[in-house]
């Protein structure tokens, strides 16, 4: 009987104080430490002479502030920008398994955004050039979808006679011609001088933006063997 | 001899469940910068010094700071980074920082633009970039690399009050309005003609309502399509449903920062209960209809 009820302490112990795993890389809380919290206590505020400031964290108060015949000054902002600028990506690296001809390979990514600050925020993304093998011997082209798409506009792509590579954008703030789960487009390619295009974008403060990118790789079945990758690059920054 | 046993295997699961398991979590990318937006107006010969924080909150990393100018992309507040450094007399450690999960490292930026530097505006962004990931799978895969920025606007002025001047490229309401079901909302788009960038302090006034407009950044040469703002909250400028009927003369009054020059417009609508004019005229032609058939 004490086994039992030395075995039934240790396991309550264990669940409650071992760490829970979680399945998502999330961003953390909305209450982040203040980093310069009031003007009037110089906590991280630059204290030098002859300059304006307009810090976009809270103030106690706003106002002006005279000095030696310069302005300086730290009105409170119109929007909650105690929220730092956050981006998130649940991966570092998606595989896509094997990949069979005329069998599309999926898989996907979370991105979550936060944006105090100005407001707004836009994620850019690019590739640093189409899949390709280590020696770039061998590429898999960027999808056309089924008629024609490009990394600006997104089109329907469910023929499994289309081959190449692209991506599929769902949930909060993506661009309006992602349709729908059908729909995809091709990344920008750095390595053929194709500027980065908009992935999410907000004119609004958010908390927690959510949106889930999905690949697809289809191949023909004259596709020679080999690993293909690349590198996907998110540029995440705030409105001004 | 079974108690400790079991004891030990308590210890192991614990052990690796506070440790390994942070490990497995830690394989994602994820930044967080503040503060997200820097504004300053110095002088030459002046020195300021701004400490950001950069937070990792994914897996272990190695990011590069560099500091670039942008350009708008869209009347929005949006921008494009562009591959132009800041000027030298802004500072910064540009090695690259080794950030383990969970650390928080602060990162100084220091501006100290030189006595004869000319007086205008420089939009700036503070970049972080992460490393090329290492392939460890060999499979076919696709990898991340990401990018977190935050803004800098920064005016040089010697007597720290550039000329401000702003312009109202658009100021409009629908000019036909449904009383019961029509909503009047508003286009606003500023301009700055100036040589400093610029906050519009003001409100649009109908009779004894009002929005207020959001005082949001318009960079010098560029125009912006302004939002109003409610309790904290970008919203779009649009009155609430409210009975009118007839002329609706809606004001717009704005000063720029602490300037005291008001900038005015004004747009003229016509409100009219158009969707019950539209009912009774349905059911006229209903009611001949119905008495041709009779």
């Amino acid at each position: 009987m004490k086994k039992v009820l030395f075995v039934f302490l240790l396991t309550t112990f264990y669940i409650l104080f071992a760490t829970v795993a979680s399945a998502q890389e999330r961003i953390e809380s909305p209450n982040y430490r203040i980093i310069f919290p009031n003007f009037n206590s110089g906590a991280g505020i630059p204290t030098s002479t002859n300059y304006n400031l307009n810090t976009t964290i809270g103030q106690n108060a706003p106002g002006l502030y005279s000095s030696a015949g310069y302005r300086v000054k730290a009105g409170f902002q119109y929007i909650n920008s105690i929220i730092p600028f956050s981006f998130s990506v649940s991966d570092i690296q998606k595989n896509f398994g094997t990949l069979t001809p005329q069998t599309p390979s999926t898989t996907t990514s979370t991105l979550i955004v936060s944006a105090g600050g100005a407001g707004g925020y836009l994620v850019k993304a690019s590739e640093n050039h189409p899949l390709q093998t280590s020696n770039a011997s061998d590429s898999i082209i960027d999808t056309l979808c089924d008629t024609t798409c490009s990394e600006s506009t997104a089109a329907v792509w469910t023929s499994s006679t289309k081959y190449g590579f692209g991506f599929n954008m769902s949930g909060d703030d993506v661009p309006a011609d992602f349709v729908g789960s059908t729909y995809f487009r091709q990344f920008a390619d750095r390595s053929n001088s194709e500027t980065q295009t908009t992935i999410m974008s907000s004119v609004n403060v958010g908390r927690e933006r959510t949106a889930t990118i999905t690949y697809k790789v289809n191949i023909s079945s004259v596709q020679p063997a080999g690993t293909y990758q690349n590198v996907i690059m998110f540029t995440a920054v705030p409105s001004y | 001899m079974k108690l400790i046993k079991i004891f030990f295997l308590f210890l192991f699961l614990t052990l690796n469940s506070s440790f390994l398991i942070n490990k497995v979590m830690a394989q994602a990318i994820s930044l967080s910068i503040s503060p997200p937006l820097f504004e300053l107006v110095i002088q030459p010969a002046k020195e300021v010094k701004q400490t950001y924080s950069i937070t990792n909150n994914g897996g272990d990393t190695v990011l590069t700071p560099k500091i670039v100018y942008f350009e708008t992309s869209d009347e929005a507040g949006n921008i494009n980074l562009t591959e132009d450094i800041a000027p030298s007399w802004v500072k910064y450690n540009s090695d690259p920082i080794s950030l383990k999960n969970g650390i928080k490292n602060d990162f100084n930026v220091i501006f100290s633009p030189p006595k004869d530097t000319e007086e205008i505006d420089h939009f700036l962004t503070l970049v972080f970039e992460s490393k090329e990931p290492t392939d460890i799978l060999n499979q076919n895969s696709v990898s991340y690399q990401s990018q977190i920025g935050t803004n800098i606007l920064l005016t040089v002025s010697i007597d720290g009050n550039p000329k401000k001047s702003a312009e109202i490229v658009e100021f409009s309401a629908p000019k036909i309005v449904d009383s019961l079901f029509g909503k009047v909302s508003y286009l606003i788009t500023l301009k700055n003609n100036g040589n400093s960038f610029w906050k519009p302090i003001g409100k649009i006034t109908l009779n004894n309502e009002s929005l207020k407009i959001a005082p949001q950044n318009i960079l010098s040469g560029y125009s912006r399509k302004v939002r109003c703002v409610d309790n904290e909250s970008l919203i779009e400028c649009k009155l609430q449903n409210k009975f009118r009927i007839g002329k609706i003369i809606s004001k717009l009054e704005f000063s720029i920062d602490e300037d005291p020059k008001i900038y005015k417009s004004q747009t003229i609508s016509y409100s009219f209960p158009f969707s019950v004019l539209l009912v009774f005229i349905i059911l006229g032609i209903i009611y001949k209809i119905w008495r041709k058939r009779k």
